[in-house]
């Protein structure tokens, strides 16, 4: 067995989580699908109970609470405001690998293994890893390689956090809404997640500048990072280039500030 | 209880200063209690009503929240019963413990993390009790008579009253949401399967790989999602790269797969 870094967090999966698991697997044509379908439930259902718990807000409008959605796709997702969607990997008892759908939501932020008991009167929370930290066809995960789900809890923090910055009335909050157009601030909040522990400011601000700048979300990590030069050159318009850099800049001071 | 072994006797939650003041002073500490004390102390500084100033302050909370909860968990000094209905009781203990914990008293003799342990199952008992009463109330066949709520009033005295057999407890919300979705999986499944069959925009058809026209989505969801057939099989029947058609899928196909099924979950 592999070296289990953390210790896992139990969360007793009281009567209403079967109940409703029952119905939603109910609805099932086999029995396969059927099972799948409870497990995940279950699953959503521990790592809502244990959020509850830290005074976390979550919602059951996720995939896996819609009939068509949970009967075509392999899901488990549970919508956390501000963040997006987690997916809540089930595990039974005695696997040490977590199985990842590929049924995966585009705001999906990250994963949390769900290990199982036979009886399943009991769900543990083996740990979180962050979607961006995963290459785009993983499908599966050791349980020994997750981080902690303190890692998961600063995850929030930090959407809740940037968030709220992001949507606040501040002229310079607006100014970069009016830039991100449609593109939705949670996806914004992730990539600044990134680019915050890029160790040099000029290069956090061109990434900041890049990804405001383009018209199509922006995937992490295939970026090429340019200089401030590179980026006004490639924008043609000298005054808008740079009140974009003077916007980085001035959410960069903002978010040290929030940072604390 | 021995309230006269109580060494401080709070009527309510403390402030922050002198909870602390307690928790520090206690004189029966065990090994691993300063854990405990440290982890207390950050947690009980904060609230939903006072939160923490910044981004690191609320990291910090909420990892400290996490780590007495699993110290807890490791020490096993809560109390357990294999009664099924014990498990909503020690959901509720862990679920209202941070704002409770204010409320905790000390007893000579007993280290911190025995206090916190006494003070919680005491929580965790009242509510196993009131979840036992509901359980046998609940047994007893409806009558007018029967008291409502915790006001005594029974289903007679009120002027509202309804026959017993209408009567039903409050919906919770996600049952509304599940109330919405009356058609079974098999007639969902039956709709999406007919109207990608049916591809009536042509969208799906015309949605394909750029040098493999037969590989498109709608025989990408009837093979895959529909029929069963892998991915890597997929991509070996129209010798394509496996990564290409699992791209295709992530990218393009589930996506669009996916409004079609929201479609048939609103209607």
């Amino acid at each position: 067995m592999n070296k289990i870094k953390y210790t896992p967090i139990k969360v007793p999966l009281i009567k209403e989580a079967h109940h409703l698991a029952r119905m939603f697997a109910a609805e099932q044509t086999n029995g396969a699908k059927a099972e799948q379908v409870y497990l995940n439930t279950l699953a959503v259902y521990a790592v809502r109970s244990y959020l509850q718990w830290l005074q976390i807000d979550s919602e059951l409008t996720g995939d896996s609470w819609h009939a068509s959605m949970r009967s075509l796709f392999d899901v488990a997702d549970l919508v956390i405001p501000q963040m997006g969607k987690i997916e809540c990997r089930p595990l039974r008892p005695g696997e040490e690998i977590m199985q990842l759908s590929p049924d995966r939501a585009t705001n999906c932020r990250g994963y949390v293994a769900v290990g199982l008991d036979r009886s399943l009167s009991e769900a543990q929370l083996w740990g979180f890893v962050k979607t961006i930290d995963l290459a785009p066809e993983t499908s599966e995960v050791l349980i020994s390689e997750l981080g902690s789900l303190e890692d998961l809890l600063d995850y929030i923090s930090w959407f809740e956090s940037v968030g709220e910055l992001l949507e606040s009335p501040d002229p310079a909050a607006m100014e970069l809404r009016e830039f991100l157009g449609t593109r939705s601030t949670s996806d914004f909040a992730a990539q600044l997640e990134q680019i915050i522990n890029i160790p040099d400011e000029g290069d956090q601000l061109t990434e900041i500048v890049e990804y405001m700048s383009a018209k199509e979300p922006v995937a992490s990590g295939n970026q090429k990072i340019l200089s401030k030069e590179d980026v006004v050159k490639d924008k043609g318009d000298l005054s808008e280039s740079i009140k974009m850099f003077e916007l980085a800049d001035l959410l960069l001071e903002k978010l040290n500030e929030i940072i604390g | 209880m021995n309230i006269s072994n109580q060494l401080t006797e709070p009527k309510g939650p403390m402030n922050y200063e002198e909870f602390e003041a307690m928790l520090r002073n206690h004189p029966h500490k065990a090994p691993g209690d300063e854990d405990f004390i440290d982890l207390i102390l950050t947690v009980s500084k904060y609230s939903q009503s006072n939160p923490p100033p910044n981004l690191k302050e609320k990291q910090k909370w909420r990892r400290a929240q996490n780590q007495l909860i699993g110290k807890l968990q490791s020490l096993e000094k809560l109390a357990n019963s294999s009664d099924p209905e014990f498990a909503e009781a020690k959901n509720y203990i862990l679920g209202i413990m941070s704002t409770r914990l204010r409320e905790l008293k000390l007893f000579e003799g007993r280290s911190i993390q025995a206090n916190l342990a006494v003070f919680l199952n005491n929580i965790g008992q009242l509510k196993y009790q009131k979840i036992i009463l509901y359980r046998e109330d609940a047994k007893k066949p409806e009558s007018l008579d029967r008291p409502v709520g915790e006001s005594g009033k029974t289903l007679a005295d009120s002027e509202t009253a309804q026959p017993p057999e209408t009567w039903t407890r409050p919906m919770l919300p996600w049952e509304e949401l599940i109330q919405q979705e009356t058609k079974t999986a098999a007639e969902i499944l039956q709709q999406i399967r007919d109207h990608v069959e049916a591809d009536p925009e042509e969208k799906l058809r015309n949605c394909h790989l750029k040098k493999c026209p037969a590989c498109n989505a709608q025989v990408v969801i009837i093979k895959h999602k529909l029929g069963g057939q892998t991915i890597d099989s997929l991509a070996a029947e129209f010798d394509q790269r496996k990564g290409t058609v699992r791209s295709f899928w992530t990218r393009r196909v589930f996506p669009m797969l996916k409004e079609i099924a929201a479609q048939y979950s609103q209607k």
